[in-house]
């Protein structure tokens, strides 16, 4: 299948006094058009500042950034900003963000702010812009009298669908969800995980997904991707990365999921995540890897094939 | 985390939300009765009351330096109004003697007043065809003596005659007092002399001394043919209308409530107008980057040092200002100040929130996040600093008025309280011409600084009123 997003050697630093952050450092990933990829790991590893560098909404305090992210053939690197803005940004790809209830402005009724990117970028009046969000929000199984809401009259889940009806506003065909669930319970979790399944199969999205909790990966993943310390240590099919983990680090995240009422006792990693001003020589996992070996702290290990669509970044599966 | 609700943005929310306080009542009372005021000048004053103000000549139907008429209840004299008779309550009568035509006008008046009135003074207007005619104006006391107050030509078509300051009158009053008394005092006022009870006492300005009931003018001219006249005598009294008058005597209420208007939409222009602007240039610069920041807050640190009131002051000597041209040099000076620095801390506050993130990634520009979402979150702040602003434009006006600085043709507050610093009102004791002007400007004042108390409790929760 064709890829509708693939991203090159994507690198992004931050600038601090320390020196720069590697957060995305050489990142290669890829995502099948109508299906979805999961990013994982752990707090820290990058996973928000690869969406940022994917839609290029960058902060201030940028060191460095290059590499490709190709959208449908198109290098969006190459664009100029105010292209990016009026063409790709929200018409082709959208995005959810973290925290819902930070993302709608306090102080502006739901409609007024959903209506936002269709009045700047379709050039709709305010009528037909609030007719369309009416039906957004009823497309996320919300009623239509939320648009005459402001956001602290919304619970949580509520927020959080807002937020998705306004992602697929302009009918995008690639939506960036960052830890769409993180503030809400199990259940309501749960439902707006069918929600996203749902809209998937009916509008024929493709997603990334990214997040730190493998169980709701699987959830929704066709794909995974898994993140540490700013780089990819694996990426294939979500059958792939469930039922048989290749590298050591996805091993242990995946040990450390907790079960249900089971005996077992939880696997956790010792040490922590690396510093990623000063990030470790060679693999960035070896120090609290138990397999490492001479090479691990030498050199930074490839992407190694190890399946069909499966690649792995260990010394154990090649090299020398 | 709980958040606390959203701070009021509208301006219809906030100043619904101050009625609510015992503060914003009180400021909403006072400012409500500022605006009724400037409301109620149409009924009061006519179209042309700004020209008319600047004309002297105009007034002359009202009293010199009259006490406001409420001061009858503090003193429990009934001190004189004036009593004006007018051409319409004068009888006509005409004769012919060998030839003459006698056209007499003869008025009647009481006078129970318990203080002399202030001044006399008679008019006549007359088509003599320009040839002189013979006028008499007899004055006829309520005791029956009869004082001839003019006997002589009326040689012009109008005469005003200025009996208190007449020296014919007072000669022949002199002679009038002799003949009574035996005695001529050293000052002879013609007001005192007429309304006094007793000729023969020393003849003082006492309250006690005058003569209550039925007087009588008579205005008289002779002539060879027929004549048609329109006298008037004024007797001017002591106290008139709600603000008295001032050495011009104009009729200082319509001055007072004509500067209600004046200084409301002086200041509150001044004051919002300035406040938009220094917020809106603050947050801009704020937004748009360092560079454009530096710029809007070194600017703002200079015009605050600088000392304003000196500068308008030589503007106004080498300009000729007008309220108008006042205020653009007002706002000129204050396109950036305080409010842009609290613009600019509010902004860095709310670039960091993740709303404005969102409105990045679907593409907002810059400007509209900055119309949209930035400032419409400033203005609240502000609400509070803008009617606290007020009073300082009101008394910044006031002030060059009263330097004889401001707009020379409007009656503000400031300009009737320099006109009476420059009469020497208060060594004189026209005290209701100073008092009254600065009680409204400390009124007024007053009430926007309540106002501001009562926004400040709404955007600042922590000051509510439980």
């Amino acid at each position: 299948m064709k890829n509708i997003l693939t991203t090159k050697d994507l690198v992004l630093y931050y600038r601090t006094s320390r020196g720069p952050v590697r957060a995305v450092d050489y990142v290669n990933l890829w995502v099948e058009s109508g299906s979805s990829l999961a990013v994982v790991g752990e707090s820290g590893c990058g996973k928000s500042s690869l969406a940022y560098a994917i839609l290029r909404v960058l902060p201030r305090n940028v060191h460095t950034y290059k590499g490709e992210v190709l959208f449908n053939g198109i290098n969006l690197m190459s664009l100029k900003e105010e292209e990016m803005r009026s063409k790709i940004r929200w018409r082709e790809i959208s995005m959810v963000f973290q925290g819902a209830m930070n993302t709608l402005n306090p102080v502006i009724k739901i409609g007024d702010q959903m209506v936002e990117p269709l009045i700047i970028h379709a050039g709709y009046r305010k009528e037909e812009a609030l007719k369309e969000a009416g039906e957004a929000i009823r497309n996320v199984g919300l009623a239509e009298y939320i648009l005459d809401r402001y956001p602290h009259e919304l619970s949580g889940g509520m927020k959080q669908r807002v937020v998705i009806a306004m992602a697929l506003l302009m009918k995008p065909k690639l939506v960036i969800l960052d830890e769409p669930t993180s503030a809400l319970d199990v259940l309501t979790q749960a439902n707006i995980m069918n929600l996203l399944k749902d809209l998937k199969e009916r509008e024929k999205l493709s997603y990334i997904f990214i997040t730190h909790d493998l169980a709701l990966a699987s959830e929704l993943a066709d794909a995974v991707a898994v993140m540490y310390a700013g780089k990819v240590a694996e990426i294939g099919s979500a059958e792939q990365i469930y039922g048989d983990p290749k590298h050591p680090y996805t091993k242990k995240l995946i040990g450390s999921v907790p079960t249900l009422r089971s005996d077992k006792t939880l696997e956790f990693i010792p040490g922590a995540p690396p510093d990623l001003v000063n990030p470790p020589k060679g693999c960035r996992f070896h120090p609290r890897c138990p397999y490492a070996k001479d090479v691990c702290r030498r050199e930074e290990p490839p992407l190694i094939k190890v399946g069909d669509n499966d690649y792995v970044a260990c010394w154990l599966y090649g090299g020398e | 985390m709980r958040w606390v609700s959203a701070p009021p943005t509208g301006i219809k929310q906030v100043l619904k939300e101050a009625l609510k306080t015992k503060t914003g009542m009180a400021a909403v009372i006072i400012l409500g009765m500022m605006i009724a005021m400037s409301l109620s000048i149409p009924m009061y004053s006519p179209a042309d009351f700004v020209k008319k103000w600047n004309d002297l000549k105009a007034w002359y139907e009202n009293p010199s330096l009259a006490a406001p008429v409420w001061v009858k209840w503090f003193t429990g004299a009934d001190l004189p109004e004036t009593i004006d008779l007018k051409a319409s309550h004068f009888r006509v009568d005409e004769e012919e003697i060998s030839g003459h035509h006698i056209t007499t006008y003869t008025a009647y008046f009481r006078y129970s007043y318990d203080d002399y009135p202030s001044e006399l003074k008679a008019f006549i207007k007359a088509d003599i065809g320009g040839k002189p005619v013979r006028l008499n104006i007899v004055f006829v006391r309520a005791d029956g003596e009869e004082i001839t107050l003019f006997n002589g030509l009326l040689s012009s078509n109008e005469l005003t005659l200025d009996l208190s300051l007449d020296p014919k009158l007072q000669k022949s009053l002199a002679r009038f007092l002799y003949e009574k008394t035996g005695a001529i005092p050293e000052v002879i006022r013609p007001e005192i002399v007429l309304f006094s009870k007793s000729l023969s006492q020393r003849i003082e300005n006492a309250a006690s001394d005058v003569l209550k009931g039925r007087y009588m003018v008579k205005f008289q001219l002779i002539s060879d043919r027929k004549i048609s006249a329109e006298p008037r005598f004024i007797i001017y009294g002591k106290v008139f209308g709600l603000a008295g008058t001032d050495l011009y005597r104009r009729d200082l209420w319509l001055g007072i409530i004509w500067g209600a208007p004046v200084a409301l939409a002086f200041g509150t222009v001044a004051a919002v107008t300035t406040a938009l602007l220094q917020v809106v240039i603050g947050a801009a610069g704020a937004w748009f980057g360092p560079k454009w920041d530096e710029l809007v807050q070194r600017l703002a640190d200079f015009l605050l040092i600088i000392p304003v009131l000196p500068i308008l002051i030589l503007i106004s000597v080498i300009y000729r200002v007008t309220i108008w041209s006042l205020l653009g040099w007002v706002i000129l000076f204050s396109v950036v100040g305080v409010s842009s620095k609290i613009a600019r801390s509010i902004t860095f506050q709310i670039r960091e929130e993740q709303y404005i993130e969102a409105a990045r990634t679907y593409g907002a520009s810059k400007t509209r996040m900055l119309f949209y979402y930035v400032i419409p979150r400033i203005m609240p702040f502000t609400f509070a600093l803008v009617a606290l602003s007020v009073p300082t434009y009101i008394f910044l006006e006031a002030s060059l008025s009263f330097l004889g600085l401001g707009d020379p043709e409007l009656p503000t507050w400031g300009r009737i309280l320099g006109d009476a610093y420059s009469a020497g009102a208060l060594y004189q004791g026209y005290w209701w011409w100073v008092i009254l002007p600065a009680f409204m400007i400390m009124l007024v004042s007053l009430g926007f600084t309540l106002l501001s108390y009562a926004f400040d409790k709404i955007v600042n929760p922590r000051l509510r009123e439980e």
